[in-house]
């Protein structure tokens, strides 16, 4: 019987510095085979972990294309695990089981084709591979809007994609919560001060639209309020939640909410099938 | 057949298992490991500390790390979890169903013969209460459990024997036992569908988590996590490093929902901060999210909560509260001293 707890060790391919608290790391597996074979639709997460240290969720931010080569994910340090991992360079070793869980709709079933992708602080990192995705074509097809909110112009992730996501059709807009912006703009993406929500007021917003979201709490709150008055329905908004996921598999009750196992039904979810339970 | 002959299967049982079975220590019914066999109950008293230690450790180590993550060469003992009341059976085909894809619980199980004993209506305090409360035991069948033997006594202190898998007719035939019934396994869910009173306990607590009630039992619950480590379908867990001299532990040890930082996220966000919410989260596992995943009963009304707990909660009085409607009466909840 395969042994779903059994991580695969992985060699930092590099170790990129990309704000002062979180770095982004590409990885490979060592056997060739699976990480040739290896593939993850994205919005689905990875657990990574070192020895001693335990493990942890986090999303795998790269480009799904690109997934038979290597994957990435963007770590924030925030607790012990991600301090450990945050020693680590390039030619290290940790463990990952991988992928795991239920990533953002196809856009095949989107009823609205158009999209609106709303990021909230580390939120953005669980929106970046389905940007990677729609920058490949969906983008000049179809209207895509970008809302990314985060603190300071310090904390602004993956800027140096920002000319690609432009040429591909992505409309991208920053703004800042806690520092008003000390440039009009960041790699040709204009700077706001204010909270998310203050977008939906000074920009227009992309009409037929399915919108994907995550964030933290408040921002779902006051975000889906914003949605819904300008007419998206439930069941067009979908949200990545984050829990603490566990054993990956819906049985360890970590991040169980409401009849849902946000590791396994999730981490996103359609908002309708969730409301009740945030 | 008489006692004599339950007493001869089980001392030919031991020659290849250890056996575990319920025995009185002082007032109080536990599952222990059985050294003299005439220790065993046979009262069909349901221990206080249920059976899953047996078939889910409180720790067990899933990988060892030196150079690498591998599994260790565990070996699991042949053993015999003997005399299982129909509650505790039925709480075991839970955990085979949600640990079914679980090498380690797997390899552990299949070392384990299950033997279950029936004496009439179960021997639990408050009958009266408890019946209101539980899924009809006596109208449940034989054929949606697990079990490989099955003793049920009888009024005049006879037993009857019953067979439910290919190991159980082996045992009893190597014992020389032809007289027995045979079960055939039907499956976890019933013919008829899934249980009724488990559907509609589902949608009552899906439209009361603003009762009053939630705040009473917050107010009082100590979040102790006792209810927790009795219940037979607790099988939450945590994944823990331990670091030796040279090597790397990961368990998996029995967790609580009731305890710190079971849904905390390294950041400090915790969706189960307060009481109330442990309450609620404990509830929805048992009655929502066990149904809705595997349309079986995620409480098998075996009431060891309500007896452990100190502040006297009583899940079958909860019950009765939240389908007195939306606002709830008064509180009514007293102590078990205060009952006593």
């Amino acid at each position: 019987m395969i042994n779903p707890y059994q991580p695969l060790p992985v060699k930092i391919l590099s170790v990129i510095q990309e704000t002062p608290d979180t770095k982004i790391f590409r990885l490979k597996f060592l056997d060739s085979v699976k990480q040739k074979q290896f593939y993850f639709w994205q919005g689905q997460f990875a657990q990574v972990g070192l020895p001693g240290q335990g493990e942890a969720p986090f999303d795998i931010s790269s480009n799904s294309h690109d997934s038979t080569a290597y994957f990435e994910v963007a770590i924030r340090q925030v607790g012990r695990l991600t301090q450990a991992l945050h020693h680590l360079h390039k030619g290290d070793r940790l463990y990952v089981r991988a992928p795991l869980g239920k990533g953002w709709p196809s856009t095949d079933v989107l009823s609205q084709k158009n999209l609106l992708l709303v990021g909230g602080g580390c939120g953005f990192l669980a929106l970046k591979s389905v940007i990677e995705e729609v920058s490949l074509g969906y983008a000049k097809k179809h209207q895509v809007q970008v809302f990314y909110g985060c603190s300071d112009e310090a904390q602004v992730l993956f800027k140096e994609r920002y000319q690609d996501w432009q040429k591909s059709g992505i409309k991208l807009k920053l703004i800042f919560d806690k520092k008003e912006p000390t440039k009009k703009y960041i790699q040709g993406i204009s700077c706001g001060y204010g909270l998310i929500t203050k977008l939906f007021e000074t920009e227009k917003v992309v009409t037929h639209a399915s919108a994907f979201l995550c964030g933290p709490p408040v921002m779902f709150k006051f975000v889906i309020k914003k949605l819904q008055e300008r007419g998206f329905k439930d069941s067009e908004i979908y949200l990545s939640l984050e829990r603490r996921m566990s054993c990956g598999l819906g049985v360890c009750q970590h991040c169980a909410i409401g009849d849902k196992y946000v590791c396994k039904d999730g981490p996103v979810f359609r908002y309708d099938e969730v409301k009740d339970y945030l | 057949m008489k006692f004599s002959a339950v007493e001869k299967l089980i001392q030919n049982i031991r020659q290849d298992y250890q056996i575990f079975a319920p025995v009185k220590d002082d007032k109080e019914f536990f599952v222990s490991k059985i050294s003299d066999l005439k220790q065993i109950d046979y009262s069909g008293r349901l221990p206080l500390n249920s059976w899953k230690h047996l078939f889910l450790p409180p720790g067990e180590e899933l990988l060892e790390f030196s150079k690498k993550f591998r599994r260790p060469d565990s070996v699991y003992p042949r053993r015999c979890a003997w005399n299982m009341g129909f509650p505790d059976l039925k709480a075991l085909g839970l955990l085979d169903v949600v640990f079914a894809d679980d090498p380690y619980y797997q390899d552990r199980r299949r070392n384990i013969l299950v033997c279950g004993l029936a004496v009439g209506e179960p021997d639990v305090e408050n009958y009266a209460e408890h019946v209101k409360f539980s899924r009809r035991l006596a109208e449940d069948s034989l054929e949606h459990v697990t079990f490989d033997i099955f003793l049920e006594k009888t009024k005049k202190g006879t037993f009857d024997f019953f067979a439910g898998s290919v190991l159980g007719r082996e045992v009893l035939s190597r014992n020389k036992i032809k007289n027995f019934t045979n079960v055939q396994f039907a499956g976890y869910i019933p013919e008829q569908g899934p249980d009724a009173d488990m559907l509609s306990k589902q949608s009552l607590i899906k439209k009361s988590m603003k009762h009053r009630l939630w705040d009473e039992l917050a107010e009082i619950c100590l979040a102790c996590g006792k209810c927790s480590l009795v219940c037979p379908t607790c099988f939450c867990f945590d994944t823990e490093d331990q670091a030796q001299e040279k090597t790397v532990s990961r368990q998996r040890v029995w967790g609580s929902c009731f305890y710190p930082e079971f849904t905390r996220l390294a950041g400090g966000t915790d969706y189960t901060a307060t009481v109330k919410q442990k309450l609620q989260f404990w509830y929805e596992h048992k009655f929502v999210r066990i149904p809705a995943e595997y349309a079986m009963p995620g409480c098998v009304s075996c009431g060891r909560c309500a007896k452990v707990c100190p502040v006297g909660i009583d899940i079958a009085k909860n019950f009765v509260r939240l389908s007195e409607g939306s606002r709830g009466l008064p509180a009514t909840i007293t102590s078990r001293a205060g009952n006593s």
